[in-house]
């Protein structure tokens, strides 16, 4: 009763004398928080910190797939789309596809969060130790590097914005200039490298750890050198790369898939890993989904489980998922034979698939992914969407790379060979916890360190497609090794889809910047080709 | 000055004084704030009362004539008629004690113009009731005329033959008469030389009928079609029309009822000019677009609207349903739209759109009055897409795989070789199904029904008006059925001549029931027109336990699996419920005479509850496997207004006056609460009904949000005799949606407007003229409509991220790009028009030019996603819509009764973005709204198209085309007409304007706009004896829709879902077609792309409503008056659209922004309805 009295008495003051009106337009936002009040001590940023992190389910969580497997899925060797009618597998891009955009709205949008956090940290004055603060900074910059080697990776020279931008003229920027969407890649990684632990308490396990910001380091110093012809790099990239090794924190799970299940998640091979904790919601269903502020687990295991082929289905096929992600023989026949990481990576016919037998009818290429599908229980159906998380970059990734640099970078064959006989082994050793029986003799026999470097390299890009298919590196090594001209895309690669043959071409090397993005921006410039 | 005067209403000194003043006694015209003057009739009623004496007068001498108040402290009879009549050319003779003739004064005899001269309106205080007694002169001689024989009769109104009371009844070329009881009944005594009877009324036409033998004599009035002299609704008041300086339109209740509605904005469609109402989808319920002379923005572009005073739609959670779609049509007595910024001015910082006055009815003086009107009527739909059927479409899909298997050489086997699916093949049982998916989903002859009771009355202490009304309508499109029951209260009470205070309440409840049809946009309706009619939609075989639709029948048939909508709005139960409580309370003082103060408190209280229920059901019904579901979501939405205002009105001499000032407070308040779960143990809907009874994902929501006004209100309006007309208005508004820094809360918006009366003028002598009138006015409005607090560096704490294994942790991140510099945007409008009346009134004009100004127009800008986020609120640029708005009326009787009305309205938009900010570029939304200096504001902008490749030859010399993978003959031919800028160009040039060579986005054009080249309506009412006619025409010209449902059904690539029959005229080899290019999957040529293609000229003219009604004659009906009708909605329309309906507005940006505003999705079209009703007045 008194505030009401209180109210009436103040509105009454308004009306009466007109100064004391201008408080009642003193209004904020409900129900948020705000920079006023929050951004300001540890406790407040041990949460903020997450928010680029969150961005990170934004790719993995789309009801199209327009995150992961249409953009960066389709445009390699390795899968095809159902039937030969997918723009992006084809290869026949245009500016205004709607899944190209997703990747570009939902990195730009990490690389926002994460430079809000570097900025409040700044102003934050309640921390017990001013110290802390680097930590916090470089885990945002480790995200915010993560989101710009995706962007740099798929569209080039991006407009490079570090800081929260405060004018909309300040939108309006245009193109990088060659190099410096890597500098701040490496840069951000160094801070993350210098600042971050070495490893989290289990209540933290997942955010990002020094290791995780060196080998991610590491790997772009490759594609730097690659790309831009910075043969120096190869030595950054060594040096990064054998500090995780170094490290003694990792190794190659005995079981190679391990790596694949819910059940062994930020296991001893995985260096990061995307969080998925909210799943088993149909993406399909409206509403479910309240927002696209990253709140989900992935939608892999739909798009990639089987569906149905000229009416053959397999089981709980079409009406639960799209089964849109089908195994080139180009893949398959990848492999050396017996090479138990087949069981892990797609299943063909006679395979056991939930509680039937895998029918190659079901597919147009006769196989489907069996990466983060398997196992395949007759209770897994429906595929709803998983939590099952996402490996970014694992332990046989980072020797690969390694071995990458050292091959090229120094033309060390032989300690290449030793880095890819660690992968070949583990993998030969997984015959017997596949088949349950004792491996052929010949299985996977490690590399000589005898051979030419071109001949290694040749090895190296064998075990790097085998190991990490699906795992979606595949049409980035392609457009590396094209672009260091290691290997001739139009002549040396069979994308398993005629069309896709026949229409690859230069630019598609890079994605087209989204046609949204220069119809609002008359200082972005569009990729050459489109 | 506000203080002293709240202490003086306050001070028990002045309250005593007023208490002791018990016989003061004022004239009528006191309460009306707006006046300057009063007609001299209700004077004269008022001087009925007070001397208790009876006026007679040929009602020609009365109407049109004004009196200006003149205060003294007490008259008799004598000396207060003598200052009245005397100016105005008038006597009068006293006949009795209680009878007084007023007739024209030979002697001070003037030509017709000096008539029109202003008497002066003595007020007086009289101690005692103590009337003079008058000479005894004037009475004998009257005594010797009256021995003559007696004539008698009724006087009835030739359009609806009600009794007319109050009818003057004079012999011409005397003083003798009489006037018309109630009942409209007279009886006289006449001269034996009487030759003619003069009948006259005011709002009648003046009849003279020769007596001759008769001794009964009935007439029928016209009514008199004069609108000139009309009150008309202000902002905070009213005003003679004839006085205005403003550019207002008004429609008045019985315009408002002839239509039947279901909102009140609807009303206004067709009949005001300047405004452009668009349904946004033939949904009950849904919401109107309001555009007032163009679209000024192209962020939030509707009015304000403000009922009884309170500012209305912006305090409503839900943007698809219409904020007045709770308010009962049938309580409306007028609706003013403020056009300029001189009308709209005083409503500051959210007028910007122009202004919408609601006002609703209050009892009469009279005996009281019992209305019933009621009407039924059944709604269809028009004819909609014509869609392929399953022949047709399975051909279409073989063509287009075949197209595409030859275009890259595949044969069976391979991969990528496209073959018909086996359930399409020859022999397959779907063959032979073809689904009437349509037909499953609509409900043609759906009712529509209203009934509406009210009761309203007046004496000189009160008045009241109280109503209850019933409103059903189902829609067309299943399901989707709305009720409404509302209630009114108004009234008005006298506590003294110094106090009155009143009440304007409404409430109403209005539920609507519907499934997954989620209104406007359509999905429900194109979705069937969509569906494979190869599809069923009832399983055949039943072979799902339980199953309550059938979807088995569908699951993977033909390789596709598509949810069955038609059954999932069957088995869903949605309930809309808005309870609202709309309406105010008001005082209003005489603190010293001409001198007002009020004071209104008032409310709108919208409590929303939206609830729903989901039945589990499993893919094998629908297609999608859906656990039990239950959501509850409760809203409580509070706006309140407090108004005070002071008014000031006097005349001195010649000039004349009225000041107001006041101050408005409004604060808006939302909260919401809402509640989900699944899996209940019984399905029971009183089990169920509690959410919480739910076994799993319980799950809670909710919001809040708060805004508030205050504006500081001032206007001067002055007149030098009614000739020289000036008015001069300032508002000073804060809104809380802004940065307290700079001061960018509160803005200053002042206007001012003219007018002169020329055909008052001693000078202005042309016969047929009969009132010309021209004005002028220059002002600004602002408009702050966008998401609050934009400056406010806004996080949301929903956003999670798991760590430690399975732990969900919030992650809070911003959600807003912070724009601290915005402001609400400035309109300065510039209006200057013309008034005319031609053949005493019969023939009226009004011009207006008017030119609209937006400086830094304020829209949710989309933003480069390098921001981070796809749009922020940002002041953008400057907006010009100039055009012209005619409205032309003519009324006229002719001899034989027949009665006619016509008025027509135009109005003429050109709409053009002058400049952008710097540091803004050019934008795009959506699928190709451009926003570009030169072009109006959100233009379609795509590829223009140039037919279809006909040989191998036309291709071979096709020109590159980036979208393309290389046309065929058959595809479509895109044109080449610009590149881009040179490298030396100005900066800011994008484009060389020549073709390069290259088919790429820099050939993006111009294809069409959303804000017409003009608009118009034509309204015609005729009256024969006891029919009455009303036509009303309506249409819309130069203005182009971008029709997305035909962009996704005549996509010619082969999926399963139905395309549309024309696809069938496609393109088959050479010359077969120039426009319907070949199938072919995959669409390698991106013929599909936004072009000319899509975009249809949307122009149309529509019979938007025809009313034929009869009333039965008074011998009939006696004291009742009943009037039957017939009424046809959209009964015509003539369009080149070629969907169903040319009326189409997105629904999204019917609140928003006008940026897609032109799409056509698919939205349920306008239907065409048959009313039957009945009007009874008791």
């Amino acid at each position: 009763m008194r505030t009401y009295i209180k109210s009436i008495t103040l509105t009454l003051a308004c009306v009466l004398a007109f100064a004391t009106c201008d408080d009642r337009l003193d209004l904020s936002p409900i129900g948020e928080l705000n920079s006023e009040n929050f951004y300001n001590n540890e406790e407040d940023f041990e949460a903020a910190s997450l928010a680029p992190y969150s961005t990170l389910l934004n790719l993995y969580f789309d009801q199209s797939g327009g995150g992961w497997f249409q953009p960066i899925m389709y445009p390699g060797d390795d899968v095809r789309n159902e039937l030969g009618n997918n723009d992006i597998e084809e290869f026949n891009w245009l500016s205004t596809n709607g899944n190209f955009r997703n990747v570009w709205d939902e990195s730009y949008k990490g690389i926002m969060r994460s430079n809000v956090v570097i900025a409040q940290l700044e102003d934050a004055d309640g921390f017990s130790d001013e110290s802390n603060k680097a930590r916090f900074e470089g885990e945002a910059k480790f995200i915010r590097a993560y989101f710009y080697f995706i962007l740099a990776r798929n569209f080039g020279e991006v407009p490079v914005i570090d800081e929260v931008l405060t004018t909309i003229e300040d939108t309006r920027i245009g193109n990088s200039q060659t190099g410096e969407v890597w500098d701040l890649i490496e840069s951000d990684l160094a801070f993350a490298a210098e600042n971050l632990p070495e490893s989290w308490d289990d209540d933290n396990t997942g955010r990002a750890t020094r290791y995780a910001a060196s080998a991610l380091l590491g790997k772009a110093q490759i594609y730097r050198a690659q790309w831009l012809g910075e043969a120096g790099k190869y030595q950054d990239a060594i040096t990064n790369l054998q500090a995780v090794v170094n490290s003694g924190q990792y190794s190659l799970m005995d079981d190679y898939g391990d790596n694949f299940s819910e059940d062994a998640e930020n296991n001893a091979e995985s260096i990061f890993e995307i969080q998925m904790t909210r799943g088993d919601f149909n993406p399909w269903l409206p509403a479910d989904h309240v927002s696209n502020e990253g709140a989900a687990g992935t939608g892999r295991r739909i798009f990639t489980a089987a569906g149905c082929n000229q009416g053959e289905c397999a089981p709980g096929g079409n009406q639960f998922g799209y089964g849109r992600v089908h195994i080139t023989s180009s893949l398959r026949n990848e492999f050396e034979p017996n090479d138990p990481r087949i069981f892990h990576t797609f299943y063909q016919e006679g395979d056991q698939y939930a509680d039937t037998v895998f029918r190659a009818s079901w597919s147009v290429t006769g196989a489907t992914p069996a990466k983060y599908v398997r196992p395949f229980a007759a209770e897994g159906f429906p595929p709803n969407i998983s939590t099952n998380n996402e490996r970014v970059i694992r332990y046989s990734d980072v020797l690969l790379l390694l071995a990458e640099a050292e091959l090229l970078g120094n033309g060390n064959v032989a300690q290449a060979a030793e880095l890819i006989n660690q992968v070949r082994e583990r993998a030969r050793n997984n015959y017997e916890i596949v088949y349950e029986g004792t491996a052929p003799t010949d299985l996977l026999p490690d590399r000589p360190t005898s051979a030419s470097a071109d001949q290694m390299h040749e090895w190296l890009r064998h075990e790097r497609r085998v190991e990490l298919a699906l795992e979606v590196h595949r049409y980035d090594d392609l457009v590396r090794w094209h672009r260091t001209g290691i290997i001739n895309i139009p002549t040396d690669v069979d994308f398993g889809n005629t069309l896709a043959n026949q229409n690859w071409g230069e630019r598609n090397l890079l994605k087209p910047i989204p046609q949204r993005e220069l119809d609002n921006n008359a200082s972005l410039s569009q990729n050459d080709g489109y | 000055m506000l203080i002293a005067l709240w202490l003086l209403w306050h001070s028990p000194l002045l309250a005593q004084k007023v208490a002791l003043n018990q016989n003061y006694r004022t004239t009528a015209n006191y309460y009306s704030q707006g006046e300057t003057q009063q007609s001299l009739k209700i004077v004269l009623k008022e001087y009925e009362k007070v001397y208790g004496v009876r006026f007679n007068y040929a009602a020609k001498l009365v109407s049109d004539k004004y009196v200006k108040h003149n205060k003294v402290e007490s008259a008799t009879l004598e000396e207060s008629l003598k200052n009245l009549l005397t100016p105005l050319g008038l006597k009068y003779e006293r006949l009795s004690d209680e009878l007084v003739f007023i007739t024209e004064d030979e002697q001070n005899k003037v030509k017709k113009l000096d008539q029109k001269r202003i008497g002066v309106h003595t007020e007086y205080t009289l101690p005692t009731r103590n009337i003079p007694q008058m000479s005894t002169s004037l009475s004998s001689r009257v005594t010797s005329i009256l021995i003559e024989r007696p004539i008698s009769g009724q006087v009835t109104d030739l359009s609806d033959d009600s009794a007319i009371p109050g009818v003057n009844i004079l012999v011409k070329g005397t003083t003798i008469g009489t006037v018309t009881d109630a009942e409209g009944n007279y009886s006289l005594l006449v001269p034996d030389d009487a030759q003619t009877l003069v009948f006259s009324s005011i709002g009648y036409e003046t009849e003279e009928v020769t007596i001759g033998n008769q001794s009964v004599i009935n007439m029928a009035l016209s009514p008199s079609l004069e609108q000139l002299s009309e009150i008309v609704v202000i902002g905070y008041g009213e005003k003679s029309r004839k006085l205005l300086t403003e550019s207002i339109g008004t429609v008045e209740a019985e315009e408002i009822q002839k239509v039947p509605v279901a909102s009140a904005d609807q009303a206004l469609q067709g009949r005001v000019s300047g405004v452009q109402i668009t349904n946004t989808s033939g949904t009950p319920g849904a919401g109107v677009a309001v555009r007032i002379r163009g679209v000024g923005t192209v962020g939030n572009t509707q009015p304000l609207f403000v009922i009884d005073g309170v500012p209305v739609g912006s305090n409503s959670s839900d943007p698809t349903t219409n904020p007045l779609s709770t308010i009962n049509p049938n309580d409306i007595e007028s609706i003013s739209v403020l056009k300029d910024a001189s009308a709209a001015a005083v409503y500051g910082v959210r007028a910007a759109n122009g202004v919408v006055l609601i006002t609703t009815k209050r009892g009469e003086t009279g005996k009281p009055t019992i209305n019933f009107d009621g009407y039924y009527g059944v709604q269809r739909l028009p004819e909609l897409y014509d869609m392929n059927n399953t022949a047709a479409q399975i051909a279409l899909i073989e063509d287009a795989q075949n197209n595409y298997n030859a275009q890259n050489g595949f044969v069976a086997g391979d991969e990528s070789f496209l073959e018909l699916h086996p359930d399409l093949l020859p022999g397959s049982r779907y063959r032979d199904i073809n689904s009437p998916w349509v037909d499953n989903v609509t409900n043609n002859n759906a009712p529509i029904q209203n009934y509406n009771l009210s009761i309203s009355g007046a004496n000189d202490n009160l008045n009241y008006y109280v109503s209850a009304g019933y409103f059903g309508q189902e829609s067309v499109v299943n399901k989707w059925d709305l009720e409404r029951f509302s209630f009114r209260a108004n009234g008005d009470y006298r506590i003294n001549d110094r106090i009155k205070f009143g009440q304007t309440f409404t409430v109403s409840h209005q539920n609507i029931f519907h499934g997954v049809n989620s209104a406007g946009d359509g999905f429900l309706l194109a979705n069937a027109a969509r569906m494979p009619p190869f599809y069923e939609i009832f399983d055949t075989d039943n072979s799902v336990t339980g199953n309550r639709y059938g979807y088995e029948g569908n699951l993977d048939v033909a390789g596709g699996t598509i949810g069955n909508q038609n059954g999932l709005n069957e088995i869903r139960d949605y309930y809309k419920r808005d309870t609202r409580l709309l309406g105010g309370i008001f005082a209003e003082v005489m603190l010293i005479p001409g001198l007002t103060f009020k004071s209104q408190a008032s409310v709108d209280l919208i409590l929303e509850r939206d609830d729903q229920w989901n039945p589990g059901h499993t893919a094998q019904e629908m297609g999608l496997e859906r656990a039990q579901e239950r959501r509850d979501r409760r809203g409580e939405n509070v706006s309140q207004i407090f108004t005070n205002t002071l008014t000031y009105e006097n005349t001195f001499g010649d000039h004349s006056i009225n000041v107001l000032a006041g101050i408005e407070y409004q604060k808006i308040s939302n909260t919401s609460l809402s509640g989900r779960a699944e899996n209940f143990l019984s399905s029971d809907p009183d089990f169920y009904q509690i959410v919480a009874n739910g076994q799993d994902a319980i799950d809670l929501g909710g919001g809040a949000g708060e805004n508030s006004f205050v504006g500081y209100i001032g206007r001067l309006s002055y007149d030098f005799q009614n000739k020289y007309l000036f008015t001069a208005t300032v508002r000073r508004d804060g809104t809380s949606r802004f940065s307290p820094q700079d001061n960018r809360r509160w803005g200053t918006f002042p206007s001012f407007s003219a007018a002169w009366r020329i055909g008052e003028e001693d000078f202005f002598t042309v016969p047929f003229i009969s009132d010309l009138k021209i004005r002028g006015s220059w002002g600004q409005l602002g408009n702050d409509a966008t998401t609050s607090f934009p400056h406010v560096f806004r996080v949301s704490a929903n956003p999670d991220y798991g760590l430690g294994g399975d732990n969900t942790l919030q992650a809070p991140a911003p959600i807003n790009f912070v724009n601290e510099s915005i402001i609400w945007e400035t309109v300065e409008t510039l209006d200057a028009g013309i008034d005319v009346s031609f053949f005493n009134d019969k023939l009226n004009l009004l011009a207006t030019y008017y030119q609209r100004t937006t400086k830094d127009f304020l829209i949710n800008l989309p933003l480069p996603r390098i921001s981070g986020f796809g749009s922020t609120p940002a002041n953008v640029g400057e907006v010009r819509n100039t055009g012209i708005e005619l409205e032309l009326g003519y009324n006229t009787v002719f001899s034989n009764g027949l009665s006619l009305g016509v008025s027509g309205n135009l109005t003429t938009i050109n709409n053009e973005l002058i400049s952008i900010d710097e540091g803004i570029s050019e934008f795009t939304q959506g699928d190709g709204y451009r926003t570009a200096i030169g072009f109006p504001i959100g233009y379609f902008y795509g590829y223009q198209t140039d037919g279809l490749y006909q040989t191998e030859g036309e291709v071979a010399n096709a020109i590159p085309d980036v979208n393309s993978q290389g046309p065929q003959p058959g595809d479509i031919r895109f044109v080449d007409t610009n590149g881009p800028a040179a490298e030396d160009a100005p900066e800011g040039q994008l484009f060389s304007g020549e073709s390069d060579g290259i088919v790429d986005p820099n050939d993006r054009a111009y294809l069409g706009k959303t804000i017409p080249d003009f608009f118009y309506g034509l309204n015609i009412n005729a009256g024969f004896k006891d029919f009455d006619l009303s036509v009303l025409f309506q249409g819309v010209e130069g203005v182009q829709l971008y029709n997305q449902f035909r962009r996704d059904s005549e996509s010619m690539t082969g999926g399963i879902r139905a395309e549309q029959a024309t696809t069938q005229n496609r393109w088959t080899g050479p010359n077969t077609s120039n426009d319907m290019p070949r199938a072919i999957a995959t669409d390698p040529n991106d013929n599909n792309r936004f072009s000319d293609r899509w975009i249809e000229d949307g122009d149309f003219l529509r019979l938007r409503n025809i009313q034929l009604g009869y009333t039965l004659p008074e011998t009939v009906t006696d004291k009742i008056n009943l009037r039957f009708y017939v009424t046809a909605t959209n009964l015509l329309t003539i369009t080149p659209y070629t969907g169903p309906d040319p009326e189409v507005f997105n629904a999204r940006a019917r609140s928003g922004s006008q940026l897609e505003a032109g799409t056509d999705r698919g939205n349920i079209p306008q239907t065409r309805m048959f009313q039957l009703g009945v009007q009874a007045r008791f």
